[in-house]
């Protein structure tokens, strides 16, 4: 008795965890996306207003950032001695794939085609490809956030469910 | 360390074995095109390097390392035609992106020429007592493009200013003093990266120079920058593009200024072959 009752509550203690995991999963989804919009409004101010040099800008952001967008600061800052064998657009990229793996393709791409302008065209054509991929990161962020508390229900409730199925199946 | 190592370093891995393998130090020029092989130009001539064609990104990869991927940040320094590395001057050409008639910078590069400043000593001592034997006048340095105009200017700095003259250097590009990479002398003092309107004014004020120097005036506001210093009693060397004297004379700009008798000394270079000749007028 005392053994299904130990193997009743690890099943519902790992269904909570991965209820729970999953919904951790979502926030830091939705709190990657605030932190690089953040980073991306600020570097849409810095560039328009003084026309700042991006090493200096990332190493800034590196440093006062958090979250994602100080991952990935860092780790462009610490890939920047590269420029001159490879094209910043690579480094950008690759900076984003190391640190930022877990990532949505949906949430990377805008933020790979806007590595293939940064620093390399005139600053009203940068300005207008910073806006363009604030404007989509946006969204996406707006859309997360919304279905934020739907996802939390769903995936605690799925959780839940699957626990007491399986204890129902196995007591 | 010297202008070719400084070039080098600015290339990719590729293009730096190309020149460290043909060893042409004594280079004046790296001139890149897509499309071409890289090729430098030695004592005015141009000649290919060897190697497989150029290509567009790796013109954008000698930017980019140039500018600290940045060329927004250059794009000021781009209205007149290139921007600046160290102290070397990398000449643009491509397709400009205008808007008003004012240039915002390239939508794509076709060539670069990384022009490589050097330090010759010794190339005035063959004039340098009889264009100071009435103390230092207003002296104008004058020949075409890439003969040698910055590398005389240097020199002539250099010596004056270990004689005991103080020099203010006004060196809007950084290309004279290459960031601290050539000595121009025990009484020199260096303005860098101030236009020359402002630099004038903040020599004068601040640094009572005896002779201010400065680089290639060609600009309708250099001539009122010449008549402020001379108008403060201080003297100037300057450069000026031209083939010689009289063709000067066609400029507006520079007939008023030999007709106010601002220059007392013309020193024109000459190519001759391999060699340069200088050409001391006192006027």
């Amino acid at each position: 008795m005392t053994l299904h009752l130990l193997g009743a509550l690890l099943i519902a203690g790992g269904s909570l965890t991965l209820g729970l995991s999953y919904v951790a999963g979502e926030h830091r989804k939705l709190s990657s996306l605030r932190s690089l919009l953040q980073m991306l409004r600020e570097m849409r101010g810095e560039l328009e207003s003084r026309a700042a040099p991006l090493p200096q800008l990332m190493e800034r952001f590196s440093h006062s950032s958090g979250g994602a967008a100080g991952l990935f600061a860092g780790e462009l800052c610490s890939r920047l001695e590269q420029l001159g064998e490879k094209e910043f657009s690579v480094i950008w990229k690759e900076s984003l794939e190391a640190a930022l793996p877990a990532l949505d393709e949906a949430d990377a791409q805008p933020l790979r085609t806007l590595g293939r302008s940064l620093g390399r065209y005139e600053l009203s054509r940068q300005l207008g490809d910073l806006d363009s991929c604030i404007g989509m990161l946006e969204s996406r962020e707006s859309a997360c956030s919304a279905r934020l508390p739907e996802r939390k229900r769903m995936g605690l409730g799925l959780a839940c469910s699957l626990g007491a199925l399986l204890l129902i199946v196995l007591i | 360390m010297d202008s070719f190592k400084i070039a080098c370093q600015l290339l990719p891995a590729r293009l730096r074995e190309l020149l460290y393998g043909c060893g042409r130090t004594q280079a004046e020029e790296i001139r890149l095109r897509v499309g071409r092989q890289l090729s430098l130009v030695i004592n005015g001539r141009e000649t290919e390097a060897g190697g497989a064609k150029l290509k567009a990104e790796e013109l954008m990869q000698v930017l980019e390392k140039a500018t600290g991927a940045s060329l927004h940040s250059a794009a000021p320094a781009m209205v007149n035609g290139y921007i600046s590395y160290r102290g070397l001057r990398i000449g643009l050409c491509g397709e400009a992106a205008m808007n008003g008639g004012q240039l915002l910078g390239f939508r794509e590069y076709s060539s670069l020429a990384i022009r490589l400043p050097r330090e010759c000593r010794g190339i005035c001592s063959s004039f340098i007592d009889k264009l100071t034997e009435e103390g230092i006048e207003n002296t104008l340095i004058i020949s075409p493009p890439g003969v040698g105009k910055t590398t005389l200017l240097r020199e002539l700095i250099r010596v004056i200013s270990e004689r005991g003259t103080r020099v203010s250097v006004l060196d809007e590009r950084c290309e004279l003093s290459a960031s601290g990479s050539f000595d121009l002398g025990r009484c020199s003092d260096v303005l860098t990266g101030v236009p020359k309107e402002l630099g004038a004014s903040m020599l004068l004020r601040g640094m009572n120079p005896q002779v201010i120097a400065m680089d290639e005036i060609s600009r309708e506001e250099d001539s009122k920058v010449i008549e402020q210093i001379i108008g403060c009693g201080v003297s100037i060397l300057a450069s000026a593009h031209g083939r010689e004297r009289q063709d000067m004379l066609k400029r507006p700009m520079y007939r008023s200024f030999f007709d106010m008798g601002f220059f007392r000394n013309i020193l024109t270079i000459y190519r001759d072959g391999d060699k340069r000749r200088y050409l001391l007028e006192k006027l």
